[in-house]
């Protein structure tokens, strides 16, 4: 990529306009927080969404908004819009609302079933269609004026999010999608899901990864640069959103209530996935089924996955996995591949952004 | 070029440096294990191809400490 020299820096300049734009919408009784930062370029190529984890938000932890601002000042030709996932800072948890699912284990509301499955997409007849929250979701980015023409960023949690997304889009709209560290790719289980992320991954590889310098920068630790903080945790509209939450949901008395029980609740579901020991089983395999829809409805998208060798969440198995994974998708005329990230953690993007923006523009094939 | 290593605790994550190093500073630069599934190809494990990615470097600009304060806004000296 080309820099220019006249720039101060993109990344400051970002930041800037994530502060002014987080705002929260409400469609259907579900809230988003969203950041927006508009194309630069008179030619748009497109938007890029980017969906977080399953514990971040911009207004809960700066650092998400740093990491978009990164990746919005990387691809300074496309829109850039960020959604905070279910129950963290303005956005609100996926909640029963009264609809029916057909299961092999009863009929589920939305929330339960999307708990004891870990699918954010479910059969409706024929037909497989997004969780509720999803389709409002879509509803919201519309209201929005963003259309996610070709481009999904996502990490992790992210991504279990942005798949079953796509099924609430039009038909044939996604032509490439990245989804970074996706979970489900094998059965964790809440605990094993949670000590790999909170000790193993967020303390032990975090410090790991911070110590590395090279030739006596720590370049690879963006998060640790002298940038401007992050000052929309402040945003009267995002406040006023969380309060709101609170006071509209009974079961939820406290945003420290919301969080815990969004978190319990995809932990849940994000620790769900095929038992790969024994062989392949299919019977719980949500990134299965989500992936054969999304790639259903998009059957000449460009779908590249990453696994990182040392990512908790495939305990050392990323390679097999991978190959495991594609063996079973239904490729249709779909292009779907998976990287193979040796010697690297789950948030490897957190601290080598560059890296991961290189992965990214070789799977799309863009010219840096 | 020196590859100065840190704080680390050496049975985590071994070979990472090599990593971040071929990346940011190996003229050949890093590349990857990648499987694909060729389009409508069937089902089953003979259907996956494996072949690697294409040499990844960091962009030039980012090579240096001018370049990676202009981008960020900053960096920390060690």
């Amino acid at each position: 990529m080309k820099k220019d020299s006249s720039n101060s820096s993109e990344v400051v300049a970002n930041i800037d306009v994530i502060n002014r734009s987080l705002r929260v919408t409400e469609v259907g009784g579900d809230i988003y927080e969203t950041a927006v930062v508009r194309s630069k370029s008179e030619q748009c190529k497109g938007a890029m969404l980017h969906i977080s984890t399953f514990s971040s938000s911009i207004s809960n932890n700066p650092g998400n908004g740093f990491e978009f601002a990164v990746q919005a000042a990387l691809y300074p030709d496309m829109d850039h819009i960020y959604v905070a996932s279910p129950g963290n800072g303005g956005s609100s948890p996926i909640r029963n609302v009264g609809m029916q699912i057909k299961t092999p284990h009863g009929l589920m509301d939305q929330r339960e079933y999307f708990k004891r499955t870990g699918r954010m997409t479910y059969e409706d007849g024929s037909e497989t269609k997004s969780l509720p929250y999803l389709t409002n979701m879509q509803e919201m980015l519309e209201s929005l004026g963003v259309e996610i023409t070709g481009f999904i960023g996502t990490d992790s949690a992210g991504g279990s999010y942005a798949t079953g997304l796509t099924l609430a889009m039009p038909e044939d709209q996604i032509k490439h999608a990245f989804f970074s560290e996706r979970s489900n790719f094998i059965r964790l289980g809440r605990v094993g899901l949670a000590y790999g992320m909170l000790v193993t991954e967020n303390v032990r590889h975090g410090n790991r990864m911070k110590g590395l310098v090279v030739d006596g920068l720590r370049i690879i630790d963006p998060i640790s640069v002298n940038a401007p903080r992050i000052d929309a945790p402040d945003s009267a509209n995002v406040t006023l959103a969380k309060e709101r939450i609170k006071g509209t949901q009974e079961i939820q008395r406290n945003s420290i209530r919301q969080q815990v029980g969004a978190m319990a609740t995809s932990l849940a579901a994000l620790s769900r996935g095929p038992e790969g020991d024994s062989g392949y089983d299919n019977s719980e395999d949500s990134l299965l089924a989500d992936v054969n829809a999304m790639i259903a409805r998009h059957p000449n998208g460009r779908f590249t996955f990453t696994l990182a060798e040392f990512d908790p969440l495939y305990r050392g198995r990323a390679d097999e996995l991978a190959r495991i994974f594609l063996a079973n998708i239904d490729v249709q005329r779909a292009d779907v591949c998976a990287i193979i990230l040796e010697k690297l953690p789950h948030a490897y993007h957190t601290y080598l952004p560059l890296l991961q923006d290189a992965l990214r523009r070789a799977a799309f094939d863009l010219i840096a | 070029m020196a590859f100065a290593m840190h704080e680390i605790n050496s049975g985590l994550l071994p070979g990472v440096e090599e990593t971040a190093q071929a990346f940011y500073r190996s003229e050949s630069g890093l590349t990857l294990p990648r499987y694909c599934r060729p389009t409508q190809s069937a089902p089953g494990v003979s259907s996956v191809l494996h072949g690697f990615t294409k040499s990844l470097s960091a962009p030039e600009w980012a090579q240096n400490e001018e370049g990676l304060k202009q981008f960020f806004g900053g960096c920390r000296q060690h």
